[in-house]
């Protein structure tokens, strides 16, 4: 017996608005709205839905909009609705429930409990737009001997660094969970922007092998569609230990996902699914991590730097401090908000702790040990504007990784059911009639308003601060105050309580 | 952490420190030093010749975060010479002055003319140039 579910949400159509076009039957891969030729109008099941919008977006005569149904059980504190809903899908089916996108559910966003300082008198704001406010920086390893030629003069003894024009990159997405046009996107975006995407760890499609030198390519457990031209394509290497929405476990890419396309760039049969283990079956200590990090190094002549993402859990300071002596030049930390194209709904909501949090213990701990300075650090999971980005920068990132905000700007509208492949935005699916819908034309240039606004703001708020560089704001706490923090938070953010002096 | 301990909390101590850090353990020379307190806008090192360039921004790519953005005008005085810096955009004034033998700094001209107002040249450095008076080319290095 399957027991029915109400669904979540219902398709409410105006019917005076209604002209019965079909839009949104063609538009819906969900199959939600179908044409009753009886009664020459349009009918919605809700079942189906999975509110993504698109019908709505799409609608000429804005007849269509999506409510939470107001179907309830009897109230219950401890029992809500979607989990008594969950445990009927389990008992339907005996399955591990299946989840994307990021951790939804209202734990504390510490990102809205932190406010940002601005200058007043004795140090003056300064106007980003009279005076010169720079966002570029360079990531990599800062550390290197003072060494000097016969003249006298520095020599270059540096480790090879990443330039950004932004302090914005775009988070790994692989070919396979997110579409060919979304890739074509992200590159375009990164070469116009001055910054990099991230190929995730599904390869490189060799289409666009000619962005690399904006291109970060992955090197995952799986090891899909690593070669050595895929490694020297790249600006850098990113060896992928964990992700924020899904610690400790690997990846799994329905085989149906698995197109020639995808089947080639990966290297693996086509329509076969893709396991990615949970560990590297070669990486079981920092000792190990070091040989992987210096294999990649050997592999690209020292001409690239390796960076190390892991997800952000409960030892993360010592995992860090450990990463930053294995020769990486970067760690990235994915927070538990990080979004994914499929993971164990249980595992995305309760495994894993806050970026901010975690953030700050790690440059506090990396800089106790003096050695901030041999490793940037990267943050994404989840930076939702300009002013998290700020937050994290004066928290101690050099920079920070975005997913679900450039997802956004391609037109997701977080339905957080990517793991299905029937995304009728174009983005988290394979299939060529729902691809074709986003356009790289017009997807990468919304990449690039995004975070050129973002920028603005960004200088903006820097200009208040009267800090012209985004590098001397890296780490600069003071900037911070919180706003309904407890003590014990105050101390892990290293930052004082709104209201508070030096 | 670079082992440094602030007491009086103040941007001229920490100037001071980054100053004993890049000179006297890092081994680089004042007008390096000042390059990394009061970098050189990336625009503007765009525009240097080829060797300052280069050195500017290996420089600033080394050490980013001894970038010092606020307001200051400094005097760092040293066995055998001393060096006025200003912070970049020239929030603070600085003003040097020579006359004869002796060298004149100050935040205002006319503190520097209230001492002596027939000047051979006076003049304001440009925000984040270094401006160094030395009675031997040592470049504040003991040897």
């Amino acid at each position: 017996m399957n027991m029915f579910i109400y669904p979540e949400y219902e398709v409410v159509r105006d019917e005076n608005k209604c002209i019965a076009c079909r839009v949104c039957e063609r538009q819906c891969a969900n199959e939600v709205h179908r044409f009753d030729p009886d009664t020459g109008r349009m009918i919605a099941d809700s079942e189906k839905c999975v509110n993504c919008h698109r019908c709505v977006c799409l609608c000429p005569t804005h007849a269509l909009k999506i409510v939470k149904s107001d179907d309830t059980y009897k109230r219950n504190a401890n029992w809500d609705n979607q989990t008594i809903n969950e445990v009927y899908k389990q008992a339907n089916s005996g399955g591990v429930l299946l989840s994307s996108m990021g951790n939804p559910k209202p734990y504390p966003v510490f990102w809205d409990k932190m406010l940002i300082n601005a200058s007043q008198v004795t140090n003056p704001p300064i106007d980003p737009l009279r005076e010169p406010m720079e966002t570029q920086l360079y990531l990599g390893k800062r550390t290197a001997k003072i060494e000097r030629d016969e003249k006298g003069k520095l020599k270059n003894t540096l480790a090879p660094q990443l330039k950004l024009n932004v302090p914005i990159l775009f988070s790994a997405m692989s070919y396979g969970s997110i579409s060919y046009n979304a890739h074509e996107s992200l590159a375009r975006a990164a070469e116009e922007l001055g910054t990099y995407y991230n190929t995730g760890e599904g390869g490189l499609h060799k289409d666009f092998y000619k962005y690399g030198k904006n291109t970060i390519v992955q090197v995952a457990s799986g090891r899909f569609g690593v070669f050595e031209g895929y490694l020297e394509s790249a600006a850098a290497i990113e060896i992928k230990m964990g992700q924020g929405a899904k610690p400790g476990i690997g990846g799994h890419l329905p085989g149906a996902k698995i197109s020639a396309d995808v089947s080639e760039t990966r290297m693996i049969p086509q329509g076969v699914d893709a396991i990615s283990p949970a560990p590297h079956h070669d990486i079981y200590s920092i000792e190990d991590l070091r040989q992987l990090v210096y294999s990649l190094k050997e592999a690209t002549a020292y001409k690239k730097p390796v960076i190390v993402k892991i997800a952000a859990v409960h030892n993360i300071a010592a995992i860090a401090s450990g990463i930053a002596r294995s020769g990486a030049d970067v760690i990235a930390i994915d927070g538990y908000r990080g979004g994914t194209g499929a993971a164990p709904t249980r595992i995305r909501d309760n495994v894993g702790i806050p970026i901010e949090l975690a953030l700050a213990e790690v440059d506090q701990r990396l800089r106790d040990e003096g050695i901030r300075d041999d490793v940037s650090i990267l943050v994404g999971g989840s930076i939702r504007s300009s002013a998290d980005v700020v937050k994290a920068i004066a928290l101690g990132a050099d920079a920070c990784y975005i997913g679900t905000a450039a997802l956004l700007a391609l037109g997701c509208h977080l339905c957080r059911t990517c793991h299905a492949g029937k995304c009728n935005w174009g983005i988290a699916t394979q299939r060529p009639d729902l691809v074709k819908r986003l356009n790289p034309d017009l997807g990468y240039k919304r990449l690039v308003n995004l975070v050129t606004a973002w920028n603005h703001e960004i200088q903006e708020m820097m200009g208040g601060m009267g800090i012209n560089s985004i590098e001397a704001l890296r780490g600069n706490r003071l900037m911070l105050r919180g706003l309904g923090l407890n003590e014990a938070e105050l101390k892990i953010l290293g930052i004082k309580y709104a209201g508070e002096s030096m | 952490m670079f082992g440094y301990r602030c007491t009086l909390q103040t941007d001229t101590e920490v100037i001071t420190y980054i100053i004993d850090y890049l000179v006297r353990k890092r081994g680089l020379t004042l007008r390096e030093t000042a390059h990394v307190i009061a970098a050189s806008f990336w625009a503007t090192i765009g525009q240097k010749n080829e060797t300052d360039r280069e050195q500017e921004t290996l420089l600033r790519r080394m050490f980013p975060s001894l970038l010092v953005t606020g307001p200051f005008s400094i005097i760092l005085g040293y066995e055998g010479g001393l060096m006025a810096l200003g912070d970049r955009l020239k929030l603070r004034s600085t003003v040097c002055a020579e006359k004869g033998d002796i060298a004149y700094i100050s935040s205002e001209e006319s503190a520097i003319r209230r001492i002596e107002p027939d000047l051979d040249r006076v003049w304001s450095p440009a925000g984040g140039e270094p401006v160094i008076f030395e009675l031997y080319d040592k470049e504040g290095r003991a040897q």
